[in-house]
């Protein structure tokens, strides 16, 4: 992997991941290697066996126990990191939730992996965004510097918000393809990113026992909290992009907007896949059709304030989904369409399911579908979906 | 933004309970209770004697020698004897035989045994409690164990004893390199010190009969089995043939015999491993011929390794059908010519030893023997000791579960009641016997002390292995034509070192495994006990399945609810 000095590197999105945790001086890695997510972990692995990262790494058996390790660190007071992918974040979804529950602002990198059946190693975001109700702030990440970036900005939301957050990156696309990725200087990451002061830790000088058993009106105040927790964050989460930007030069929001202004048609998407949809955009506004795009980069909180002054305006709602909650549609499209629910100009809202377990998307095919829906061609009812073998 | 939900002041982000759960009374969800107990161990109840090894490791474990040997007595006054003779079935239960080896529990006891012999440790002389006087005929292990406990219980005991030394099998059966005779001596005098009258040359039925034993308030008789069985076969009375006792007795007498430069024995018991070794000693080529195998061999297993290693030659799977007379002679003495027949196994039926076949036409012949020792086991003589009577109609010896004989007051212990057993179980008998005439002449019902035999279930994750300590031997040039012991014994070092491997089975050793695990904080520890609290234990288990000695117990809450305290 390359050296953490600070500078140009080409590096792929698993090894921006690793210099980010070491950035961020991370004290407790528990995790359990899964594809396509395993070189952040050996890596980890490496530089505290090396010496080089003074962390603790705990090895573990499972991605359930990797996550309750994270938990009980977490708990004491520590900065603590975690990597998986797929069937791995399944694995921990129960712990997901106590994490959120327990108020732990745990990191944690997914490296985007379609679930089995049938069994497969390539890159979709259902894994995560079947994860969105477990109270995780979750970023999804299109190049391997937002994943450098958002991991150091992940630490600062969650060590405020007291909420645990999920940098995601798409399998093979992000974490194994090496891209130019500056590296800040690791004092520069200090300033933005200092150490974590908890307000609530583990201290045998003050014995007490957290989240215990709770009568059901007190729960209900908790779990209000949590709701209040993600409102507030929103702001948070745009207000550590913007020092971001001031401090490294590239400022970071909950949406990003492409082309969008002014513009009939937006696409909706999310990933790495942004960038071929961002062709695809280019080649339509050559041709004169008013297209732009919207990237949603933060899924939780979902940022409805923003995307409802960003398609003020806009007739046409492409949403692109590579995750479909099954028996509805693309999960994106559903964010949209309940966002917008009630807006005093509600536009069309189209959905396209593609690139499931790694099928490719070209910019042709999403040039095709745009035009389709800015022929209104779609059903409002129903995803399209395409790519795939057809 | 607008909420139905009223906020506290400052509320915590998460539950925080600063107090305890006591408050909540757990125990009513449970439906199983674990109860902890103290079990007797495997070892323990594999002793005849009852002897508590466990207990008797643990104080040699801490080097409380002295009162481990007072543990040791307790059961058996003959410590540094058995130590060094037993079969050990102590150690055939022991239950480290599932990580490695068993304890060396003989090697404990023989090493307390010397070191109280070394160091003079003497029991008090018991006070005389009851007026009583108990007659007791043969001091081998059982007689001495009886005049022992009897002593202890307050009685006057006066042992008679046909020979010139005391110790019946104990002096005339078994050699000096597996029981040095001052060991043997020192131990008896012991026990006689206590206060015990020791009468020598008084034969009953010779020097004494029953009427001259009418003075004493009960009698107890354990004469051993001193009587050869025969092999029937022709030739059987020719010479140069003896009987093991026999032979074992001259060996033992101090005019050593002289069985010249080829012995075979026929045998595979004690008697049989002993002469074979003594005339390997005397300088004879010696060999065992034994009808079953190796396996079924009832001898100590130690003791025929020893044998083997020492040269003695084994013929397994034969039989003898007749001994003949050669024309050739050595030392003037004619030759014998043992004619042989191999063997099979019959089927087995369940839970009895398979029966033995000889094979037709595989007859062969053994040439050039100088001494034939018949040591196919011993049975009783009651016909000299003038007590045919006790014998019932199907002529075996009729004794009640106490072993008390037809005639009132009149016991039978020891060899001469069970056939032809070990050391300790004619120890084990001695005790028995004591108790039972402690319960006739006061007529009391003495409490017998009841067991809770221990499961058998150790937690094996908490005993890493340690290889059994090994004591010193005597070279084999060294035994080649000397009588010296041969079992070295244990070091103070190996012997203490050998008594931490014993796990403590079915005794709470207070290690803390129950009270580390147990969720609902439900272990408490007190000054010398672990106790469970029922109003928090829910009965998971956990306890139970991790205690490392198998001391607690799940048992359905319905049964024992009432016993709660």
């Amino acid at each position: 992997m390359a050296g953490l000095e600070a500078g140009a590197h080409v590096i792929e999105g698993n090894t921006a991941a690793v210099i980010a945790a070491a950035l961020a001086r991370v004290q407790v890695i528990a995790a359990y290697p899964i594809t396509p997510s395993s070189p952040i972990v050996e890596s980890l692995s490496d530089l505290c066996a090396q010496g080089k990262l003074q962390a603790r790494f705990i090895p573990v058996e499972s991605e359930h126990s990797a996550m309750a390790a994270c938990i009980g660190a977490s708990m004491t007071g520590c900065r603590t990191f975690t990597a998986t992918s797929s069937q791995g974040l399944a694995l921990m979804h129960e712990l997901l939730h106590w994490a959120a529950g327990g108020r732990l602002p745990i990191v944690l990198v997914n490296v985007n992996r379609a679930l089995a059946p049938p069994w497969t190693i390539f890159c979709d975001q259902s894994d995560s965004f079947s994860q969105r109700d477990t109270g995780w702030i979750q970023i999804y990440c299109e190049t391997a510097q937002e994943v450098l970036d958002s991991i150091l900005q992940a630490y600062r939301i969650s060590e405020k918000i007291l909420l645990p957050c999920m940098v995601n990156m798409d399998g093979f696309y992000l974490s194994h393809t090496a891209e130019p990725v500056e590296v800040p200087d690791i004092e520069e990451a200090d300033r933005f990113l200092p150490g974590w002061e908890p307000r609530f830790q583990l201290d045998v000088a003050v014995p007490g026992a957290f989240g215990g058993g709770t009568a059901p009106a007190p729960y209900m105040e908790f779990r209000h909290q949590l709701q209040n927790s993600m409102e507030q964050a929103k702001d948070w989460i745009a207000e550590v992009g913007n020092e971001f930007g001031r401090q490294f030069g590239r400022p970071y929001g909950l949406i990003e907007l492409y082309r969008a202004e002014p513009a009939t048609l937006l696409v909706v998407i999310s990933g790495s896949v942004t960038g071929t949809a961002r062709e695809a955009v280019d080649r339509l506004r050559d041709r004169g059709i008013p297209v732009g795009l919207l990237r949603v980069r933060v899924l939780r909180p979902f940022p409805t304030e923003e995307v409802r002054r960003a398609v003020s305006g806009v007739e046409t709602l492409l949403v692109l989904d590579r995750a479909v909650s099954y028996g509805q549609g693309g999960t994106l499209a559903q964010e949209l369409k309940s966002a917008l629910y009630g807006h005093h100009r509600m536009p069309h809202i189209f959905s396209g399911v593609m690139g499931l377990g790694g099928a490719p998307v070209s910019r042709e095919m999403i040039e095709e579908t745009i035009l389709m829906a800015w022929e209104k061609k779609l059903d409002s009812c129903r995803s399209l979906w395409f790519g795939g073998t057809k | 933004m607008t909420s139905g939900i009223e906020s506290a002041q400052n509320p915590p982000l998460i539950a925080l309970s600063t107090g305890t759960m006591d408050w909540n009374r757990t125990g009513t969800w449970r439906t199983l209770k674990p109860i902890f107990q103290t079990f007797t161990p495997s070892c323990e109840l594999g002793c005849p004697t009852g002897g508590e090894m466990r207990e008797i490791a643990g104080l040699l474990a801490s080097e409380h020698l002295r009162e481990a040997w007072e543990i040791l007595m307790v059961n058996n006054p003959l410590p540094a004897v058995c130590g060094r003779v037993c079969n050990h079935p102590c150690e055939e239960a022991c239950t480290r035989k599932e990580l490695e080896e068993p304890v060396s529990l003989r090697g404990i006891e023989r090493y307390l045994g010397d070191q109280a012999l070394k160091n003079n440790w003497q029991l008090l002389r018991p006070t005389r409690l009851w007026p009583e006087h108990v007659a007791i005929i043969g001091s081998g292990p059982a007689g001495l164990a009886c005049a022992f406990h009897l002593c202890r219980l307050g009685y006057g005991v006066t042992i008679f004893e046909a020979r010139k030394a005391p110790g019946g099998l104990l002096h005339y059966g078994i050699p000096e390199y597996r029981l040095p005779r001052d060991i043997l001596a020192g131990e008896i005098s012991h026990i006689l010190s206590l206060g015990i009258e020791l009468q020598l040359q008084k034969s009953l039925g010779r020097d004494l009969r029953m009427q001259d034993l009418q003075g004493f308030g009960a009698i107890f008789l354990a004469t051993g089995l001193n009587r050869s069985r025969r092999l029937h076969i022709p030739g059987e009375s020719l010479p140069g043939i003896l009987s093991g006792l026999e032979f074992l007795d001259s060996v033992n007498s101090n005019h050593r015999p002289h069985p010249g430069k080829h012995v075979v024995v026929i045998g595979g018991g004690n008697t049989a491993i002993d002469a074979a070794r003594s005339a390997l000693r005397l300088g004879a080529r010696t060999q065992v011929v034994y009808r079953r195998t190796r396996k079924e061999m009832p001898a100590i297993r130690e003791e025929v390794d020893a044998a083997k290693s020492e040269g003695v030659e084994f013929t397994f799977l034969t039989a003898p059908v007749a001994i003949e007379q050669a024309e050739a002679t050595e030392d003037g003495r004619p030759l014998l010519r043992l004619h042989c027949r191999r063997t099979r196994f019959g089927t087995a039926e369940a839970g009895s030893r398979p029966q033995v076949f000889s094979i037709p036409c595989s007859d062969f012949f053994i040439d050039g023997i100088t001494s034939i020792i018949a040591a196919v086991g011993e049975e009783p003589n009651l016909e000299d000791l003038d007590l045919r009577r006790l014998r019932g109609n199907v002529g075996k010896l009729m004794l009640s579960a106490d072993q008390e004989s037809m005639i009132p007051n009149l016991f039978v212990g020891g060899d001469l009641a069970s056939g032809a057993e070990t050391v300790v179980s004619a120890l084990a008998s001695g005790k028995q016997v004591a108790w039972a005439i402690h319960r006739r002449l006061r007529d009391q019902n003495e409490k017998i002390r009841t067991e809770t035999p221990w499961s058998g279930k150790i937690n094996s994750f908490y005993f890493p292995t340690v290889p059994r300590s090994i004591n010193v031997s005597l070279s084999l040039r060294q035994r080649e034509s000397s009588f010296a012991e041969v079992d070295q014994g244990f070091s103070h070092e190996s012997a203490v070192q050998e008594s931490r491997r014993c796990l403590s089975c079915g005794l709470c050793t207070r290690c803390e495994i129950c009270w580390v695990f147990c969720p609902d904080r439900a272990v408490e520890k007190e000054k010398d006990v672990y106790r469970i609290d029922y109003e928090h234990c829910k009965g998971c288990g956990i306890c139970a399945v991790e205690c490392p000695r198998g001391v607690i117990t799940l048992v359905e809450e319905h049964v024992s609810v009432s016993r709660e305290s």
